[in-house]
């Protein structure tokens, strides 16, 4: 029986091959979009999951309230909160502390390197967190002060091939030896680095305080015995806290508060970044569903127009006794075979497009993960469910027609509006059209924040970074030199560039009777001059004034929050009094996400350097002042590698991810129109099959071609018209989620939606009629000799 | 073995009722071979599908055997179709996508006889309507009267007690209706009760019995 269903699904394949085609590349195209979101989401889900019992790990998150200043959290916190929670905790089986990244130049003697991210960790770094070991001894690593663990990476760009066990690394001028090589974090690690220092290093540091009363710098891992017991750690760390901060800090109205974040949560949970990745994983999932929607929707019409050929085949077949489950069978058995026809083309083609996918959204999975158990197992579920749901409604159409009606096919042609078929087309419509909308909300969105005026000058001005003490000592001269160069026309130094936002500090306003956090930015005279800001009132800082080492300029948010009526000469405070010598324009110094904060620019740079040199160049030889640029640079400091970006690109760069979330909806609302208009495509050519004698007997009438195509296109007009009111209120409702993130937004306009159901329309319009038309020019006697 | 008691036919659109078949009171006898007549729009070919439990009837009964045939639900009726029933079309209706072996085939799938007795079979009946040179051929490589041929062959293959018949000679060259019609004599001499509808008075000849439709009405 099965050999059966399948001998007559295979013939109905081949003699139906128009039908079939764009029932398998709709299908193949709605399977690789599904399995590359699929990819895309199953790896955002994975982070931190290969550490070995990684549920009993989790992260300790320190709540910081200030009476009557609101309150901030962060992992980042003291190295003294490690060895309490081990010894008073017993719940806790384990602790680790890991520091924050530690940016600087690593080099071995011979050859020098950038390093981004160097942590310091306890010995029993590698006693939590399964990170593989590659060379040295796992019980000995990282437990004597001054010792290293080099990344592959790190070490292959350092020592090439040969072994740096038991050599000496110069880190920002402090000796280590190395005493292991580990492997790279993988990609879905939350946690990054390129090389881990021993933790007990920092205790012989001088200028480094440790302790309650230490710095902030540290991250405390915990491994717990049993992984349902966080909520009791919670509870417990109460009294600790109590017992060692909060009740030494209660009168100045400091309270710290700690808990336990799961280790697998951090990635989508406690990033700074998870609010987009959440939005992301959301809309993906949702664009997935749609696509796969579209695809089934596709297959289901194909096959109720294709059953309207295949009518008589199941008439005969219930005339000599077939029972609805032996046709529903066979249907199914139909589809599943093209949908396996489809799976493997849809395999060939993920092998294909992966390594342009990873790309453009970056190389954030690993292509193994296609092999995965678990990615064969949604595959072939996957295929199953929809050659289910694809093939349930046909199957059940039409095998519960009455054998008369099923045989005789005049019959059935005059019920062919069917009102389904009609619902899921408008369903096809309102995704694609509520696709395309939302594609142009969010390309219109990022051209905004791209174009936005930043109140600040960004075209040319190409930022030098200062990143080794060296060059951040000898600041001032290099400044002076790349002055003197042709070409360059300002130069300024800066503890920060205004790209992601400027760091914070307490200060006490004038006025106020508590110190307020407030964005801080420490610049030299030039800096306004540079970066072409406007001074309101007031002057800019000058050497002829020796008192402006201390004073401070202020935006026009300051002067509006604290009310200061008249700001010139007021004090700020902050260890000592500070006069506001000048207020600026408000200038964007963050990203789009936020609104332009109040701001205080100081003279002097407290940690005693700064950080950036902005230079503006003249745009005509950009590479010849470049290259002079650097030779100035690294004459004056010849053991810092030359680092350099453009204000620009920089700031384009902080859209990164919106920029490839643009990308991703393009592509994917592309093929979810790509595989409507294929559908509505197999749909036109079924029903003029269907007219053909209808079209012939008009044209004998008198119709023209015109009329003809009226006739072919008045059917879906309707429907794709309403599609297109009901998917403007659907995008406009989700895109309103998505642009609230953004501080600087755009309102969608009107214009937007409707060239968003434009485009659905012509692309639909010249899909039918491209066919129509070939179905009317043709000779009536042929369509009439037909029947 | 089959009576109709009251039967009618109607479609109802809006307010207004079509009758195709109006009070119909008939009994068929087991082993008859009656012929249905009447002009275009009688209700010939309905009332030769409700017969054949293709169409259900708008009022009255329909008793098969034993069995009430007007209240039965989809399965059983597809029961009784494989059980008893067997159907010639004037349009032949094979299979297009299935070859002259498989159409013959299909019935005693649905009745999921064994592999080895259902080749036996068919070789029997390829043999008995001498076809054997054409098993592998599809519907459309075949003339029409060999079409109609392979369709009778299809549907007295698992030994119905009914034939029904739908102007089984209608799309035929009059040599081939000939040999459909003895054929169909042949079959009803060895015990199969068979009901067609024609239009042919010498087609009617063949039969015992011939009971005339008009306007829905039997013509008494």
């Amino acid at each position: 029986m099965f050999k059966n269903y399948f001998k007559t699904a295979f013939r109905n394949v081949v003699k139906y091959k128009g039908h079939t085609l764009i029932n398998i590349a709709g299908l193949a195209v709605g399977i690789c979009a599904v399995m590359l979101i699929y990819l895309y989401i199953s790896f955002e889900l994975s982070y931190d999951s290969f550490h070995k019992g990684s549920e009993k790990i989790f992260r300790v998150s320190v709540i910081n309230e200030i009476k009557d200043k609101g309150t901030s959290e962060g992992a980042v916190f003291l190295d003294a909160l490690a060895p309490v929670i081990k010894n008073e905790i017993p719940e806790v089986e384990q602790t680790v502390r890991v520091s924050d990244e530690k940016p600087g130049l690593l080099s071995n003697g011979q050859k020098q390197i950038q390093i981004n991210s160097a942590r310091y960790a306890d010995s029993t770094f590698l006693d939590i967190f399964s990170f593989e070991l590659l060379m040295g001894n796992h019980k000995q690593i990282l437990n004597k002060p001054f010792t290293a663990l080099l990344t592959e990476e790190t070490s292959d760009k350092l020592f090439g091939n040969k072994n740096p066990i038991g050599q000496i690394v110069d880190f920002n001028d402090l000796q280590f030896e190395v005493t292991g090589i580990i492997k790279n974090p993988p990609l879905n690690s939350h946690l990054k680095f390129n090389m881990l220092l021993s933790f007990g290093s920092l205790y012989q540091m001088k200028n480094v305080f440790m302790g309650w009363n230490g710095g902030n710098q540290y991250i405390t891992y915990v491994k717990l015995v049993n992984k349902n017991r966080s909520e009791t750690v919670d509870k417990k760390l109460v009294p600790l806290m109590w017992k060692y901060l909060n009740k030494k800090l209660k009168p100045f109205g400091w309270k710290f508060t700690a808990y336990l974040q799961p280790l697998k949560e951090i990635h989508l949970k406690y990033d700074d970044q998870n609010q987009t990745r959440l939005i992301n994983i959301f809309v993906f999932s949702i664009v997935a569903i749609f696509i796969l929607l579209i695809a089934c929707i596709n297959y289901i019409n194909l096959t109720i127009a294709g059953s309207l050929k295949r009518s008589k085949e199941v008439g005969v077949k219930k005339v000599f006794g077939a029972s609805r489950i032996e046709l529903i069978k066979q249907f199914i058995a139909e589809s599943f075979l093209i949908i396996i026809i489809s799976s493997v083309i849809s395999i060939a083609g993920l092998y294909l497009i992966i390594p342009s996918y990873k790309k453009f959204i970056g190389d954030f999975f690993n292509t193994d993960i296609l092999i995965s158990i678990n990615s064969i197992a949604v595959f072939a579920g996957g295929a199953v469910l929809i050659s289910l749901i694809a093939s349930l409604y046909p199957a059940f159409y039409l095998s519960r027609m009455t054998p008369l009606a099923a045989i005789n096919e005049n019959r059935l042609q005059r019920s062919s509006k069917f009102n389904i078929r009609n619902a899921l087309i408008l369903l096809q419509f309102v995704i694609s059209i509520g696709m395309i909308s939302s594609t142009l909300i969010i390309s219109s969105q990022l051209s905004f924040v791209k174009h936005r005026d930043l109140g600040f000058r960004k075209e040319n001005i190409f930022v030098l970074g200062l990143n080794s003490i060296e060059s951040r000592a000898k600041y001032l001269t290099i400044k002076n030199e790349i002055s003197k160069i042709t070409g360059v026309q300002k130069v300024t130094a800066t503890s920060a560039i205004p790209i992601n936002g400027f760091t914070s500090n307490g200060y006490l306003v004038e006025g106020q009777n508590a110190p307020n956090i407030i964005n801080v930015v420490d610049a030299d005279k030039d800096f306004l001059d540079t970066y072409k800001i406007k001074l309101i009132s007031g002057r800019n800082f000058s050497e002829d004034f020796g008192t402006d080492k201390d004073s401070y300029l202020v935006n026009e948010e300051f002067v509006k929050q604290y009310g200061l009526k008249n700001p010139l000469g007021k004090t700020i405070n902050r260890n000592s009094p500070h006069k506001i010598i000048g207020v600026v324009t408000d200038f964007s110094f963050a990203s789009a996400y936020e609104k332009i904060s109040p701001l205080i620019i100081t003279s002097q740079p407290e940690s005693g350097s700064f950080n950036y040199l902005s230079v503006v160049i003249n745009s005509i030889n950009i590479v010849e002042v470049i290259s002079a640029i650097s030779k100035t640079f690294e004459n004056i400091c010849p053991d810092t590698p030359f680092d350099y970006k453009f204000l620009d690109e920089a700031l384009a760069q902080v859209y990164h991810d919106e920029a490839n979330f643009r990308t991703l909806f393009v592509y994917f609302s592309s093929l979810s129109i790509l595989i409507s208009i294929t559908g509505l495509l197999g749909l036109t050519i079924f029903s003029l099959t269907q007219k053909r004698k209808e079209i012939g007997i008009r044209k004998v009438l008198g119709a023209s071609v015109i009329n003809i195509i009226k006739l072919a296109y008045k059917e879906y007009l309707l429907i794709i018209l309403t599609a297109f009111v009901i998917a403007s209120l659907l995008s406009k409702y989700f895109m309103d989620v998505w642009l609230e993130k953004f501080a600087f937004r755009i309102e969608p306009s009107l214009g937007l939606f409707l060239l968003s159901g434009l485009i659905a329309i012509v692309i639909s319009f010249i899909t039918v009629t491209v066919y129509t038309v070939k179905a009317a020019m043709a000779n009536p006697s042929d369509s009439l000799r037909y029947e | 073995m089959i009576k109709l008691t009251n039967l009618s036919k109607y479609y109802e659109n809006k307010f207004v009722k079509t009758f195709v078949l109006r009070n119909i009171n008939l009994e068929i006898e087991e082993g008859g071979f009656v012929s249905i007549m009447g002009p275009s729009g009688a209700g010939k070919s309905t009332l030769l599908h409700i017969l054949g439990m293709l169409d259900s009837p708008s009022e009255g009964e329909y008793h098969f055997y034993d069995e009430t045939v007007h209240k039965m639900k989809e399965k059983k009726l597809s029961e009784l179709h494989k059980s008893y029933l067997g159907f010639v079309f004037q349009q032949y209706h094979l299979i297009d996508e299935l070859t002259v072996y498989e159409n013959l085939e299909t019935p005693l799938l649905y009745k999921k006889i064994k592999s080895d007795e259902r080749k036996g079979m068919l070789a029997d009946i390829l043999d008995r309507f001498n076809i054997v040179a054409k098993k592998d051929l599809f519907p459309n490589q075949l003339s029409g009267g060999q079409q109609q041929i392979v369709a009778i062959a299809r549907a007295i293959i698992t030994k119905p007690k009914l034939i029904l018949a739908d102007e089984p000679t209608g799309n035929l060259h009059t040599d081939h209706g000939k040999e459909i019609m003895e054929m169909l004599k042949k079959l009803n001499n060895d015990g199969t009760t068979i009901i067609q509808v024609t239009h042919s008075d010498l087609n009617a000849k063949y039969g015992n019995r011939i009971i005339k439709l008009k306007d829905g009405w039997i013509e008494k």
